[in-house]
């Protein structure tokens, strides 16, 4: 689709082209060679996987490009497998140690989650010009992790504006090439988000609840029921958030005269697929994930579009240096990795 | 002579052409509109990665890239590269679902017979030293955290306990300084357990619901001695190390709640081996009080007492009990078929 903005720019649509069951193939082989080779080969799989992803993103015509060597993803995925070893060893063998290692990964996870960031977006690139993230470490330790603190001292009512002044932190320091990117997020879009979300989790519960009231003792099928119901209605609230940020997000999102963003990701479809992505990874043991991933990014795709400007056309090149991959591989063993898409 | 349409990415900037490029005796020319722009040799271009459904790019001497529109492109060269081999391998139903029964295979004879194979010779190389330090460390958080609370028995009972434990281990040729017995309180009700460095702990109800006939209580401390004999702490956690490490890395990629889910699929597991161990535990008991010329019904009348007051508990703690050790009529009969 190219239709005229009125700044000159043009909208462009992301063409998502990568298929659920060939990236299962390709995923199912580089698992298994990454089996055969006692994991070795796990740091390249991981750069084709994502090679194949980015190989079938398309804007305007042009694909994105994963520029992360095996070998540094190798390195940092050794120390990760080491650091993670002994946090298992010290959990278990020594129960007394595990509280003060606890302590340790979380006094560490905000400058894990800037290494991170940092990495995947310095290994994007679009039209040879690379991604990048210009936060520092400082104010990742203010934004992680000092105001969380702060907004659960406040008994929770700060936190839609910690949540606000987190994804400020995160996309008003991306980088394209040299080129900051702007976001103009309004806190009180976080409050209205929140309270809509735990209105769409209080109002069922308070239909449901009264109904089966008194039955919870005499029948455990009714009390494990309505446990899992109340997960379900949980989940259900969580994803009205995340629908009306993501989409909040992307439309404040702007590289000036270079490019800007559109989203208008619908809740039922974004559910169903989040919801049935779930269910498909339970039931089949996780064999299913390289599926669930790709029906996940063609309707986040499909509600996206990208205004360019002329002046996409004007940027020079990034070089080539190399980032390490510590922090990336570290935080994605310790569940701490971010996704941006 | 070779000749097709693409995109033509210049190495310095941002801009993106729309080129023909023709490839003829070794030499690439690239036209935009009529005119040739650029002219390199074929034998210093670098073709890139060759990914399913995606064309195959080349990288020219000058940096600039060349992406044909056509996906199924192939560049002329002498020797098959890798990514066009794992492109074929991963284009192949067959040869993916077969990889991926193997896979399935692989995984469960690793978790059946590799894991505890494993763990078995890994507790017997790890020094002593680290059940010690285990074993201490247990007892202080449990201590610590008032999982128990410090015995309430009167001394002549715990004396009593005490001579008759360390008789058990005289008997059954079983060195003093490797074993030590412990009395504590749990609200929970009557329970024994062995930790790493040999400890046995006693709860004070297991010694009052005994209290009658301390036979059956020597059966059950044989039972925690098979327990500390085979090393089975030890090897309990290095059974969880191997499984929580290897599901980490395998299922890493996972959001969260998928993989929380899954998560709780692994402790069942564990506890599936947490039953062969109480198997062998029994076996221990049964043979020792055969060796020591002791009738056997002395464990199976132990269990017996314990299952009156678990049953009377409540079922929420009977389900519990029974699901991390064997069924407890089974563990009963076990010794008939000794």
């Amino acid at each position: 689709m190219d239709v005229s903005n009125k700044n000159d720019g043009t909208l462009k649509d992301i063409i998502f082209t990568a298929g659920k069951w060939q990236y299962f193939k390709l995923w199912v082989v580089n698992m298994v060679l990454s089996i055969l080779s006692l994991g070795i080969y796990s740091a390249w799989a991981k750069v084709r996987n994502t090679q194949y992803i980015y190989g079938h993103t398309l804007v305007d015509g042009v694909r994105l490009e994963y520029l992360a060597q095996p070998l540094q993803i190798l390195k940092g995925r050794i120390v990760a497998l080491l650091l993670l070893l002994s946090y298992i060893v010290c959990t278990i063998f020594f129960p007394l140690f595990s509280a003060l290692i606890s302590l340790i990964i979380y006094a560490v996870y905000p400058l894990l989650m800037v290494k991170a960031l940092r990495f995947n977006l310095r290994h994007t690139s679009y039209r040879k010009v690379r991604f990048g993230f210009s936060g520092s470490t400082k104010s990742a330790y203010f934004n992680f992790l000092l105001l969380p603190i702060l907004g659960t001292l406040s008994l929770g009512l700060a936190m839609p504006w910690v949540l606000f002044r987190i994804n400020q932190f995160i996309y008003g320091n991306l980088l394209y090439g040299d080129k900051k990117f702007e976001i103009n997020i309004k806190c009180r879009v976080f409050y209205k988000a929140v309270i809509i979300s735990i209105i769409s989790f209080l109002v069922p519960i308070a239909v449901i609840a009264p109904l089966l009231w008194g039955s919870f003792s005499d029948n455990p099928i009714i009390l494990i029921g309505s446990i899992y119901a109340s997960y379900f209605i949980a989940f259900l609230a969580f994803s009205v958030y995340s629908v009306l940020i993501r989409n909040h997000i992307v439309n404040s999102l702007e590289v000036k005269d270079i490019m800007s963003f559109k989203s208008n990701l619908g809740f039922g479809r974004y559910f169903w697929t989040v919801f049935s992505n779930l269910i498909m990874i339970i039931f089949s043991v996780g064999l299913l994930f390289p599926v669930a991933r790709v029906r996940m990014l063609s309707v986040l795709y499909s509600a996206t579009q990208v205004v360019l400007y002329p002046g996409i056309e004007e940027l020079s090149s990034s070089s080539n240096e190399l980032d390490s991959a510590l922090g990336e591989e570290v935080s994605s063993f310790f569940d701490a990795g971010l996704s941006l898409s | 002579m070779i000749q097709i349409s693409g995109l033509y990415q210049s190495a310095t900037s941002s801009r993106v052409d729309e080129v023909v490029l023709s490839l003829k005796e070794g030499v690439i020319l690239i036209r935009s509109g009529d005119a040739i722009s650029e002219q390199f040799n074929y034998s210093s271009c670098k073709i890139n990665s060759t990914l399913p459904g995606v064309p195959t790019s080349i990288t020219l001497p000058n940096g600039a890239v060349f992406t044909p529109h056509t996906t199924g492109f192939k560049w002329p060269a002498k020797k098959q590269r890798w990514s066009e081999l794992l492109n074929q391998l991963e284009s192949k139903w067959h040869l993916v679902l077969a990889s991926v029964a193997a896979l399935i295979l692989c995984v469960f004879l690793f978790i059946q017979s590799g894991v505890p194979l494993l763990s078995k010779y890994i507790a017997l190389w790890l020094p002593s030293s680290v059940s010690e330090v285990m074993g201490k460390q247990t007892l202080l958080a449990l201590d610590k955290l008032h999982v128990f609370e410090v015995s309430s028995l009167e001394q002549r009972k715990q004396e009593e306990v005490r001579a008759r434990w360390d008789r058990l281990l005289a008997q059954s040729d079983l060195s003093i300084t490797g074993y030590s017995l412990r009395f504590r309180s749990w609200s929970n009700g009557p329970n024994a357990l062995a930790l790493a460095d040999g400890t046995v702990i006693v709860t004070d109800s297991l010694v009052k619901l005994m209290a009658e006939d301390l036979r059956q209580l020597d059966a059950i401390l044989l039972h925690e001695i098979g327990h500390i004999e085979n090393r089975h702490v030890l090897q309990a956690a290095i059974r969880s190390t191997i499984i929580t490490t290897l599901y980490t890395l395998i299922l890493g990629d996972l959001d969260g709640i998928a993989e929380s889910i899954l998560g709780s699929g692994v402790s069942l597991i564990d506890l599936a081996f947490s039953r062969d161990m109480e198997r062998e535990a029994d076996e221990y008991a049964y043979q020792s009080l055969k060796n020591l010329g002791r009738p056997m019904y002395d464990f199976s009348d132990a269990l017996k007492t314990l299952k009156e007051v678990y049953e009377v508990d409540g079922e929420s703690d009977h389900w519990q009990y029974l699901s991390s050790h064997p069924d407890i009529d089974q563990r009963i009969q076990a010794q008939s078929e000794d």
